[in-house]
């Protein structure tokens, strides 16, 4: 469907055609509005965000250099609208990071097999996620979810690398302490 | 580990917006370059200027047939004493002298007065949209 590049669509924008801005959007959208859902946590908010990103890089096409992926630009506007949309709320938030973890102790290892992570209900894990930190959560779902290299996060989120390690061994260590007790605690449940 | 991670992220998968949010978003697009004349321009040029600029010679022709009505006008119809206007005025009556107008370039000299000062709200906006962007 995207034949061109995306610099090819930047240019034709800039001089003036306006609609082909729609490819653009349709490029992006599933990448950003999913970055948006996982930081802000709600579709309302999500979706409120993912179009103020479109219409922010829109409105300041002509201020993008191009020294950076395109997905890269739009990813770092998406990232600091959903963390200013999210800080607005922090008084709501409950965050994991309230918690006791022995991080320390732990060396990355999981305690669950292949098959036993497989059979993990989706709705488990979504849940287990929406509890960490916001920025654990953005620096998870860019490495994970759209394969961004630790330099790449690094430049969206204005984390030096060596944070953003830091922040990915955190959410990785939270997401599977809460997931197992999350899953112990149903366990009982059904047992009881 | 790494494998393991991406099983889970797999699983939760993307998360997709509504069908016409592009539509949605490129109607915002439109609509900001229907109320605006820059915007409809490519951007890093300085043609948008072109009208005003157009405007602003437009007006000034009529600038001063313009003080040349306001010179010849009666104040006498304004009931309390101005009269220190039209002798303030007066001093600069000799210099416009033999110039003469019709009600047509009152009319037009007034129009193209208020497209500038529409074109100066329009570059104000302008500038204050930019900076908000």
């Amino acid at each position: 469907m995207y034949l061109k590049k995306d610099s090819y669509y930047i240019t034709r924008v800039l001089e003036g055609k306006t609609s082909d801005y729609a490819f653009l959007i349709d490029k992006y959208k599933d990448m950003i509005f999913t970055l948006a859902f996982r930081i802000t946590g709600n579709r309302e908010d999500a979706e409120e965000v993912s179009q103020d990103v479109f219409l922010k890089a829109y409105n300041g096409l002509a201020a993008f250099r191009g020294t950076s992926k395109f997905s890269t630009w739009l990813y770092k506007i998406a990232y600091n609208q959903s963390i200013s949309r999210i800080r607005k709320k922090l008084p709501d938030i409950e965050s994991y990071d309230s918690m006791e973890i022995g991080i320390d102790e732990w060396h990355g290892e999981m305690d669950m097999s292949h098959e036993q992570l497989h059979n993990i209900p989706a709705v488990y894990i979504r849940q287990s996620f929406e509890r960490l930190e916001e920025t654990e959560r953005a620096v998870l779902n860019m490495f994970y979810q759209d394969d961004l290299n630790v330099r790449e996060i690094a430049s969206v989120t204005g984390l030096s690398v060596s944070n953003v390690k830091v922040k990915l061994f955190r959410g990785r260590k939270k997401l599977i302490d809460i997931l197992e007790k999350t899953l112990k605690t149903e366990l009982i449940d059904l047992i009881s | 580990m790494e494998k393991d991670f991406k099983i889970l992220f797999e699983k939760i998968g993307t998360e997709k917006p509504p069908e016409d949010f592009t539509a949605v978003v490129m109607r915002k697009i439109e609509a900001k370059n229907h109320f605006s004349l820059s915007h409809s321009l490519p951007k890093n040029s300085y043609w948008f200027l072109l009208p005003y600029l157009i405007a602003l010679l437009m007006v000034v022709p009529f600038i001063v047939p313009t003080i040349n009505w306001i010179i010849n006008i009666d104040w006498s119809f304004i009931s309390f004493d101005i009269s220190f206007i039209p002798e303030w005025i007066e001093r600069f009556k000799d210099s416009f002298t033999g110039i003469t107008f019709s009600t047509q370039t009152i009319i037009i000299s007034l129009a193209s007065t208020v497209l500038l000062i529409i074109s100066i709200i329009e570059i104000f906006a302008q500038s204050r949209r930019r900076v908000l962007d």
